[in-house]
């Protein structure tokens, strides 16, 4: 006991930074790895070791993926004159999920919150403009319906109107205060046709 | 609007007291600290959820009690309602309206208020703040969407400010855009609310005056010329603010420009209320403000909202308090309180309750 109390008491740390773990949540889930069998504990490290060494990000659109390109930016099926801006990775994950739309993808990497300390140069601004040539027609911003998704969809719409390109805003079919993430597919699906310029 | 009957427990000084109310002017007559006050703020407690001093929870609990309930009926044309709040020391509250469980917007969906208190002389004494204050919560009363742009505005604001802190020499601010959105539509909303206010203020002070006049100017930090209805032509002039005052907003780092640096001017009779009027006619541009806000709200919400004054008559000269008197029919139902007899007030019409050793006593 005296010796293995000093890993368990590891493995709860590192749980404990998890989002949305606190100490109490992280000693139980110390606690089931504890009992259950060896094959399955390992096949859990596993799978995050393979995310580490396998999984990057796409150069192109910045979603995570095994592929650089992607396999959203390489499926040649897609549309090439429409790109949707999002936050993170899971929230490209959930829009897909919805029907209704065919084309391409952005990846920010997060969004604009000097309280936070993350500006524009910390997002992958100036990679979305790059991508911007005459294929390309519209960019809908689905950042979150909260006040930094709309600041950095404001701030984006500002960049990249002079391009020439139509920039609409997905539309607030959303429930209120919630994130992208939650959202179902039927409700962004109707919240992607339901956009609108700005 | 009518409150019926109320029942206190354990609420500031009142241990365990009801009461049942009249149709218009419910008088609440008492020494100095006999708990006129602690009444009035119990029955808009019960129809709003909160305090209208700003009051915490917790402070409102009677000494020794670790609890305070409120109940009250209110009568909205012919539906009745029965409304109770409840609250315990270890922070929990309760709000139930005909015993089913709702949340304080459903307080601010059904039933509306107003009321008048010493401090809100502070609308024309005080900072520009107070001034700010009188309209936001009005706005926001009869708009839950200005609530949401007003909190949006101050998160807005505090991410361009933190960005101001950080770039000394940065570039564009890019929350200008989100600040300019969102500014601009509470800019319109207040000139719009202040241009009605103005009109019927200056009526309502017009008459308890005898004809001394109250004008109510907005002064909004986005220059804006007189003639500005349009909300494109705001956020142009937002931005060219804006990019005016760019340098010395370096320098000092924070927001020099939008709705949280506006200001009302008040003037009555020509001159500068808050470094040029007396008490006494600061007092009634108070009470002509509140009455105003009053029409406001009625008009909006279709309901006429309750009506409380704390302590009105207080330094108005007779002719004042006579024409105040005569106003009050037009009211369904109104809650005075007074610590002096005012002889004018006594009438069949008005039901007068004498408060004092913590308790209620109708007359
Ligand atoms: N939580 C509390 N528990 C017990 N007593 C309280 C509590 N809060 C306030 N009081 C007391 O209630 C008393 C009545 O206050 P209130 O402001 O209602 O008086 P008032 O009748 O309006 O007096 P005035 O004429 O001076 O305005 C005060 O003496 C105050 O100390
Ligand atoms: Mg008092
Ligand atoms: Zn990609």
């Amino acid at each position: 006991m005296f010796k293995s109390a000093e890993s368990v008491e590891r493995l709860i740390t590192q749980l404990s930074r998890l989002p949305g773990i606190g100490r109490k949540s992280a000693g139980r889930l110390a606690f089931y790895l504890l009992k259950i069998p060896k094959e399955e504990a390992l096949e859990l490290a596993q799978a995050i070791q393979d995310i580490k060494e396998k999984v990057g990000f796409c150069a192109i659109c910045n979603n995570i993926s095994e592929s650089d390109p992607c396999h959203i930016c390489s499926d040649s099926e897609r549309r090439n004159d429409v790109i949707c801006v999002v936050e993170e990775a899971v929230d490209l994950a959930a829009l897909d999920k919805a029907e209704g739309f065919g084309g391409r993808y952005h990846v920010l990497g997060g969004r604009i919150s000097p309280l936070d300390g993350i500006g524009p140069d910390d997002l992958k601004i100036k990679e979305l403009l790059a991508r911007i040539d005459d294929k390309v027609k519209e960019v809908i911003i689905a950042t979150n319906p909260n006040v930094e998704g709309e600041a950095t969809a404001l701030y984006l719409a500002k960049l990249l109107k002079p391009l020439g390109v139509k920039v609409t805003r997905i539309a607030r079919g959303l429930p209120v205060g919630s994130d992208l993430e939650y959202a179902d597919g039927v409700t962004l699906s109707r919240a992607l046709e339901g956009r609108q310029e700005i | 609007m009518i409150v019926s009957s109320i029942k206190l427990t354990s609420f500031r000084n009142f241990e365990n007291v009801s009461a049942i109310f009249s149709d218009g002017a419910n008088i609440f007559f008492g020494k100095n600290g006999a708990g006129k006050s602690n009444l009035l703020e119990a029955i808009f407690l019960t129809l709003l959820g909160k305090s209208p001093r700003g009051a915490r929870d917790a402070v409102m609990v009677a000494e020794g009690a670790n609890f305070y309930r409120v109940e009250g009926e209110v009568r909205t044309g012919k539906q009745t309602q029965s409304v109770a709040i409840a609250y315990d020391t270890g922070g929990r509250k309760k709000i139930t309206i005909d015993k089913t469980p709702s949340r304080n917007s459903g307080l601010f969906e059904r039933f509306s208020a107003v009321s008048f208190g010493p401090t809100d002389l502070e609308i024309l004494s005080g900072p520009p703040s107070k001034r700010r204050e009188y309209i936001n919560i009005y706005l926001s009363q009869a708009s839950a969407k200005h609530l949401s742009y007003l909190s949006d505005y101050h998160k807005a604001l505090e991410q361009r400010n933190a960005f101001l802190r950080q770039n000394e020499y940065g570039g564009a601010n890019p929350y200008d855009e989100m600040v300019i959105e969102l500014g601009s539509q509470i800019t319109l909303q207040r000139k719009l609310f202040l241009e009605i206010i103005s009109g019927d203020a200056g009526e309502y002070h017009a008459n308890i005056s005898d004809g001394q006049n109250l004008k109510t100017a907005y002064t909004p930090s986005v220059e804006l010329n007189d003639d500005f209805g349009d909300i494109k032509l705001i956020k142009l002039q937002f931005e060219k603010t804006i990019g005016r005052l760019k340098e010395r907003e370096k320098i000092l780092q924070t927001s020099l420009v939008g709705p949280h640096r506006d200001d009302i001017d008040f003037y009555i009779n020509g001159r500068p209320a808050r470094t040029h009027a007396s008490q006494g006619e600061m007092r009634t541009a108070a009470i002509a403000l509140k009455l105003a806000v009053f029409d406001y709200l009625k008009r909006i919400q279709k309901i006429s909202p309750l009506l409380l004054l704390d302590e009105i008559f207080a330094e108005l000269d007779i002719s004042r308090r006579r024409k105040l008197i005569d106003s009050f029919g037009q009211f369904e139902q109104l809650f005075l309180t007074t610590a002096t007899d005012i002889p004018e007030l006594a009438s069949n019409e008005r039901k007068k309750f004498v408060i004092e050793n913590n308790s209620i006593n109708p007359e």
